[in-house]
């Protein structure tokens, strides 16, 4: 069967599956190889698209997000949630895109056990069950990242907190 | 008028989807936890979102289908957790 190439438009969004295949990019290249530049380009590229998406669909801009670094490897921003913000920061290793970007909401990393301790970053948020999961391959990019892992973790985390009493 | 929500469980690998049809009146959080039942599942630990990952703050089902009839549904619990041991 032939691969259906679909346009998201809105009517279309709001009754079909969402595959959020525009969230994916095609080159993929670590931030030592000449290809980063491309690879760069698309990660800015699926995020536009991704907070179009949220902004004219969902009507909910949970994260605000840009980069930080020259190179394009350390973002910083805001995420949203229940009223409240909180800074976050991501950074891409030069294992990425093999391996998930690095993620830290400083504020919340002391609250909850969903965290590892990395060595080189210090304490950042657990992704080891996206691999597990296919959650992340190397064509994902930040905003699925962002989709796919930081929304359920400050939901689940913020939620732990409210359960306990501690917002 | 009912409303046909499709509850995608994200984190099963079999079958992931719960599609229900519900009245457009009834609160959203009811038709989450018939989905979860459906799944085996309790829909308190349960965490649902928007497609994009948007928190749905409740209302009714007519409410939530305005901005989609997808809704992902995660399990908190398998959030950040270990792998399991390979030994």
């Amino acid at each position: 069967m032939p691969l259906r190439i679909r346009d998201y438009g809105e009517a279309h969004l709001k009754t079909d599956d969402d595959l959020f295949y525009f969230l994916q990019c095609a080159t993929v290249a670590s931030p030592k190889e000449p290809a980063w530049k491309d690879r760069a380009a698309e990660e800015v590229y699926a995020l536009e698209r991704f907070e179009e998406y949220l902004r004219f669909l969902e009507k909910n801009e949970w994260f605000a997000i840009r980069p930080t670094s020259p190179k394009k490897t350390r973002w910083t921003g805001k995420v949203v949630h229940g009223g409240r913000s909180w800074d976050i920061e991501l950074v891409l290793k030069d294992a990425y895109p093999q391996v998930p970007p690095a993620c830290r909401i400083p504020e919340l990393m002391h609250y909850t056990d969903r965290k590892v301790d990395d060595p080189s970053l210090g304490l950042r948020i657990c992704d080891m069950h996206m691999e597990r999961n296919y959650w992340w391959d190397d064509h994902s990019s930040i905003a699925l990242y962002l989709k796919r892992e930081v929304s359920y973790w400050l939901q689940s985390v913020v939620a732990d907190m409210k359960g306990k009493g501690w917002m | 008028m009912a409303i046909t929500l499709r509850f995608i469980f994200i984190s099963e690998a079999d079958k992931p989807a719960v599609t229900l049809k519900v009245p457009e009146e009834m609160l959203f959080q009811e038709a989450f936890v018939l989905a979860a039942k459906r799944q085996g599942k309790d829909a308190g630990i349960m965490t649902a979102t928007y497609p994009g990952g948007s928190p749905i703050a409740g209302g009714t089902v007519g409410e939530v289908a305005e901005k989609s009839t997808n809704i992902h549904v995660i399990d908190p619990s398998i959030v950040g957790s270990l792998p399991p041991s390979i030994l």
